[in-house]
């Protein structure tokens, strides 16, 4: 990069307070480069306009054909001493071929009738032709020939966008023009504010041509193009002036974006924030869930504490089965013993009350031979205690009582023996029933709890669905406002305005001399056209000019259509005269004008109009103009015969 | 278990008493007449093992709903008597004579009873056993002075009432079947039936 090229870029790092290198790779990244010293300009000169075909009026074909060569430098002049005698039509016809696509100017019938069209020109001192045969489908080739006359195709093109685009391609190198790129904006919707348009070659070969609408200062594209203030540019080349058309067209650029995308994150942030609190409901709902179950280590550590406390429930309760079962045994063998005893106490008692009635009766019959006892028996059976029947001893009361008072003791024992068996088997039975209540009880609660021990698997499930929610809340809240989808590093907004003003401050310095000058002359032209009353124009680098008319400010705009001829007139000539007076003139040299009288311009004023075209092509040595207009003495007294082509008496020039 | 004979002889008597009838026509010195050797074993039987009994009184109670049965087998497992008054027999037994004739010897010699047969074609076919004056002032005697025995007394009527008309023959099969079917059960001896009638008593109890 050159010191100039350097210096630039260190102002701008200065500027932006950001790293030079930085500024590099972002001009690199915008491809905008430095224009501080622009190429030499190129000339252009026709030297053959040619074209033939067939005009198909009604009822007859009527073959023509048109050729004007050994054009060269000067004031050449087109003329027809009536209107609708085919001048403008040769215009168009240049500038079709030159462009590389037709204007609308170019009226449709005159289209149709040309068959093929050619035109020569010298770019510089090489000589190229562009021909083209439009009957059916356009076909046609640029050509350039050596100097020993030998022909080199540059390109051939079959159809209509192919022709636009190899003339296109090939002016802009020829002429080392870089394409103009401006911002256009939109209306259609807000996502997009417009967009960057790159003018190229159609918009540049408009400064070579005044057409009859004289809407814009410069040009034939609409105002609304954006482009007219760069047209300047093709007259008097401001260096700097394509680096800053490209750096405002980034900056816009990225501005714009940065508001959609503001737009875009605002819409997206409140639909986040929708989200995350979505999200964060759902979250609160789980954890509340998961808080609700218990701990599995509070669960097993519970757990073990109730299996412990089961465990020696349980073994008290096998140690109490066992006595209660030896109780029971022992309580049944008191049972059948006190039963046996009271049994024979029942009987004896029962014996003793049957023994006692039956000694009240002495037998009286032997119950074998049935014979009646006899007193002597009787007597002994008193005295002996033997049986007056059968001799045997016979037993007493007192026997009886003194077995009766046993039978009761050990009635009285056994029944002891039986109830202390009985309440120990009572008592055991209810120890019994109460540890087994409780050994029930623990078992339900440890059978609760293991199945609350089940709730692992929920509380796993309920774990994951709340880091699945945290993923998706994160991811909701992050702040995505420097993801990509914006170009814009944070610093390259800042290092682009200040490439901008960097690049503004150069070309102002340049520009704003130039264009005092411009004015200046403006007004002399202007006022050799016949506008008298004007006394001041400034022309600004916008492209708007302003005036001073009868003393009152007014603009280009406001003007009638003659004073806008004249001054567009003037603006160009003074425009290629400062140019070329300070060694920034771009101009290729061509100029057509169309029809000058047309506009209400007096003879005395077309002549001073056409006299300062024709002084300027006098002190412009490359400039070659071609004027279109009515036959007039104006014209012809400053165009030699041999510059003209003219139409009399209602002919046709083809 | 000690046998008192005079014990035996007195639940005889009140036997003899309770199911004796007055004789027709009347007799010297007799109360009542109780017919058949047969019937006084039955009767025996029923007081010497008062959970069969009990069975045959529940019988009745499931044929009549009379709860006079229900409240008298109550009575019986409420006094323990299937424990306390149970006389076992020996199934071989079952129907001997040889304890019967030492009672029935003691109160003949007391002049207590009187022993007949009636006569069929030459050949005794029936055995009656007469109540004596004598035997009847005994027994009231026994009645006044020896409370203990009131319950000899009380159970023969018991057992006459529900013997009816019913035959010696026709009371022993009945006992007989009862006592086999509890035998198959359980072998040997002639087994007690209490633990099982005190379960259908509980039962009984439990839907009435």
């Amino acid at each position: 990069m050159s010191q100039t090229n350097g210096e630039w870029v260190q102002a701008i790092a200065r500027r932006a307070k950001i790293d030079s290198n930085r500024i590099e790779s972002i001009l690199a990244a915008h491809h905008i480069s430095p224009t501080p010293v622009l190429p030499s300009p190129r000339r252009l000169l026709l030297i053959q306009i040619a074209f033939s075909g067939i005009k198909d009026k009604v009822g007859k074909d009527e073959p023509f054909s048109f050729d004007w060569s050994d054009l060269n430098h000067g004031l050449w002049a087109l003329l027809s001493d009536q209107n609708f005698r085919g001048k403008s039509s040769i215009l168009e016809v240049v500038h079709w071929l030159l462009r590389g696509r037709p204007t609308s100017n170019l009226q449709d019938d005159v289209r149709r009738w040309i068959h093929k069209a050619n035109v020569r020109f010298l770019l510089d001192d090489v000589e190229h032709e562009v021909s083209i045969q439009s009957r059916g489908e356009l076909r046609g080739s640029l050509i350039r020939r050596g100097k020993s006359g030998n022909r080199v195709a540059l390109a051939e093109f079959q159809t209509q966008d192919e022709f636009e685009a190899v003339m296109d391609d090939f002016f802009m190198s020829a002429l080392s023009m870089d394409a103009i790129t401006s911002w256009q904006s939109s209306t259609l919707n807000n996502d997009d504010a417009g967009r960057a348009v790159s003018h190229g070659w159609a918009a540049f070969s408009g400064a070579m041509f005044i057409g009859t609408n004289y809407e814009t200062l410069l040009g034939d594209m609409p105002v609304a193009s954006g482009l007219n203030p760069r047209l300047i540019q093709m007259y008097i080349g401001v260096p700097w002036v394509s680096t800053l058309a490209s750096s405002q067209s980034a900056l816009k650029a990225g501005q714009n974006a940065l508001e959609a995308h503001s737009r875009k994150q605002a819409q997206a942030r409140e639909s986040r924030q929708q989200r995350g609190s979505e999200i964060s409901e759902d979250l609160t709902t789980t954890r509340n869930a998961l808080a609700a179950l218990p701990s599995d280590d509070e669960l097993r550590e519970s757990l073990g504490q109730l299996n412990s406390e089961f465990g020696s429930v349980i073994r008290r309760q096998t140690v109490l089965e066992k006595r209660l079962s030896n109780e029971m045994q022992a309580e049944e063998e008191a049972r059948v013993l006190s039963l046996v005893d009271r049994k024979e106490l029942q009987a004896h008692l029962d014996s003793m009350a049957a023994g006692a009635i039956f000694r009240m009766l002495d037998p009286t019959y032997c119950p074998r031979c049935d014979n009646e006892i006899s007193e002597a028996k009787k007597k002994l059976e008193h005295s002996t205690h033997a049986c007056s029947v059968c001799g045997e001893v016979t037993e007493t009361d007192r026997d009886a009582e003194a077995i009766k008072s046993d039978l009761e003791q050990r009635v009285k024992a056994s029944k002891a023996a039986y109830d202390k068996a009985a309440k120990a088997v009572g008592d055991l039975k209810e120890e019994l029933e109460t540890s087994r209540e409780t050994s029930t009880s623990l078992r339900n609660r440890i059978d609760v709890t293991t199945a609350k021990l089940g709730s692992y698997q929920r509380q796993q499930v309920l774990n994951r669905e709340i880091a699945v929610l945290e993923g998706r809340l994160a991811e909701t809240m992050r702040d995505t406002s420097h993801d990509a989808g914006v170009d814009h590093e944070p610093d390259e907004m800042n290092a682009l305005s200040a490439i901008v003003a960097e690049t503004e401050n150069r070309v102002r310095a340049v520009r704003n001399d130039l264009l005092k000058d411009v004015s200046t002359r403006i007004v002399y032209y202007a006022q050799r056209f016949g506008m008298h009353a004007l006394t001041g124009a400034t022309l600004k680098a916008n492209a708007v000019l302003s005036l001073v008319k009868g003393g009152t400010n007014t603009f280009y705009s406001k003007v009638t259509e003659g004073e806008k001829l004249r001054l567009k007139v003037a603006t160009i000539l003074a425009m290629l005269e400062i140019g070329e007076q300070k060694g920034v003139g771009r101009h290729p040299g061509l100029l057509m004008i169309d029809s000058p009288a047309a506009q209400e311009v007096s003879q005395a004023d077309l002549e001073a109009l056409v006299s300062g075209l024709q002084s300027v092509a006098k002190d412009i040595p490359h400039c070659q103009v071609f004027v279109a207009g009515r036959s007039s003495d104006a014209i012809t007294h400053h165009v030699p015969s041999a510059n003209r082509r003219e139409a009399v008496d209602g002919g046709f020039l083809w | 278990m000690n046998r008192n004979p005079y014990r035996d002889a007195l639940r005889v008597l009140f036997i003899i008493r309770a199911g004796g009838s007055p004789p027709e026509p009347s007799m010297q010195d007799v109360v009542s007449i109780f017919c058949g050797e047969a019937r006084l074993h039955a009767f025996d039987f029923w007081i010497r093992n008062p959970d069969y009994f009990a069975a045959e009184l529940l019988d009745l109670f499931e044929a009549t709903r009379d709860v006079a049965f229900l409240k008298a087998v109550e009575s019986i497992f409420a006094n323990e008597e299937p424990d306390l008054r149970r006389l076992p027999m020996i199934r071989y037994f079952f129907g001997a004579f040889d304890r019967l004739d030492d009672s029935l010897s003691l109160l003949r010699s007391r002049e207590l009873i009187r022993i007949t047969g009636v006569k069929h074609s030459q050949k005794v076919q029936e055995t009656d056993f007469l109540l004596t004056d004598r035997g009847e002032r005994f027994c009231l005697t026994c009645l006044n002075e020896a409370p203990p025995l009131h319950w000899y007394s009380e159970r023969a009527q018991l057992v006459a009432l529900i013997a009816g008309d019913r035959g010696g023959s026709a009371l022993k099969q009945k006992q007989y079947e009862r006592a086999s079917y509890a035998e198959t059960a359980i072998g040997g001896i002639i087994p007690s039936i209490a633990t099982e009638t005190a379960a259908r008593l509980k039962q009984m109890r439990m839907s009435s």
